[in-house]
């Protein structure tokens, strides 16, 4: 076929629809919509229902298979900057930064170079963390997930994100 | 040639002697000690020390944190390390790391 024609169709109303995100993902993205759509009408009630807080970039995440949860803090306060799917921010913030910090300050001692990642390996999640810029991005995966998918994964989102 | 040797300033530094990188592994008990070593005598004791107290003191931050780890890989540029906690003790491996790997 060298030649055709094509017209562009308004949406068909009664076609199913399918959410590809997991339902942890849904739940999470639900829960912290509401959560901030309450913060915003204690803060502001009548602009704060009009406008709403911008949307979180971090729920982005959640289209990525495997992918529970994720932190971006800012390299020297060790502050979270944005948080997705983390009950506590703080403590994981905490622990990111001092674990960070400790090891580029190794890397420093050994002559290794810089930090290029770090992976936390535990029974109930695994955690990938990699510098970007001035901030440290700690992306949170499934357990099941092996060492070099989640290293894919994290790349993926790595080129695809700007932080 | 060895005329340079006199002045201080343009003396060569034993600090910038190149090294091998070190590959190997070592073991430490609950309380921080080498317990054994597979690493080349060459690799400064001190810096197997660091090594073992960064990992250790990371995987005594998670604890604190309430977060479950048992395994630490660490990525340099030239270098990978890797902690596997087992009952409070701890066996690290060190390794150069390879050409593949430093493309991440």
């Amino acid at each position: 076929m060298t030649e055709g024609t094509f017209e562009s169709l308004p949406g068909d109303e009664n076609r199913t629809r399918t959410i590809f995100t997991s339902v942890q993902g849904l739940l999470l993205n639900s829960a912290q919509a509401f959560d901030e759509a309450a913060q915003a009408e204690l803060q502001d009630p009548v602009a704060g229902a009009r406008s709403g807080p911008p949307a979180p970039v971090l729920s982005d995440l959640s289209g990525y298979a495997g992918v529970e949860c994720a932190i971006v803090l800012d390299e020297q306060a060790g502050v979270s900057e944005d948080h997705w799917g983390i009950h506590d921010p703080k403590q994981v913030a905490d622990w990111t930064h001092k674990s960070m910090k400790e090891f580029r300050a190794l890397g420093e001692k050994l002559r290794a170079g810089d930090v290029r990642r770090v992976f936390f390996i535990g029974w109930e999640r695994k955690y990938a963390v990699s510098p970007v810029g001035t901030r440290d991005v700690c992306v949170g995966f499934q357990s099941s997930l092996q060492l070099g998918e989640m290293r894919d994964i994290l790349r993926t989102i790595l080129t695809k994100w700007v932080c | 040639m060895g005329l340079l040797n006199f002045i201080p300033f343009l003396r060569r530094s034993t600090d910038t002697d190149l090294t091998r990188l070190p590959s190997g592994t070592f073991t430490m008990d609950r309380k921080g000690s080498i317990v054994s070593s597979t690493l080349p005598t060459s690799f400064p004791l001190a810096h197997v020390r660091e090594i073992g107290r960064c990992v250790m003191d990371s995987f005594r931050a998670a604890r604190q944190s309430r977060i479950r780890v048992n395994e630490i890989h660490i990525h340099y540029s030239t270098l990978k390390i890797t902690a596997k906690e087992m009952k409070g003790s701890a066996v690290v491996f060190v390794m150069p790391t390879s050409l593949e790997e430093s493309s991440y």
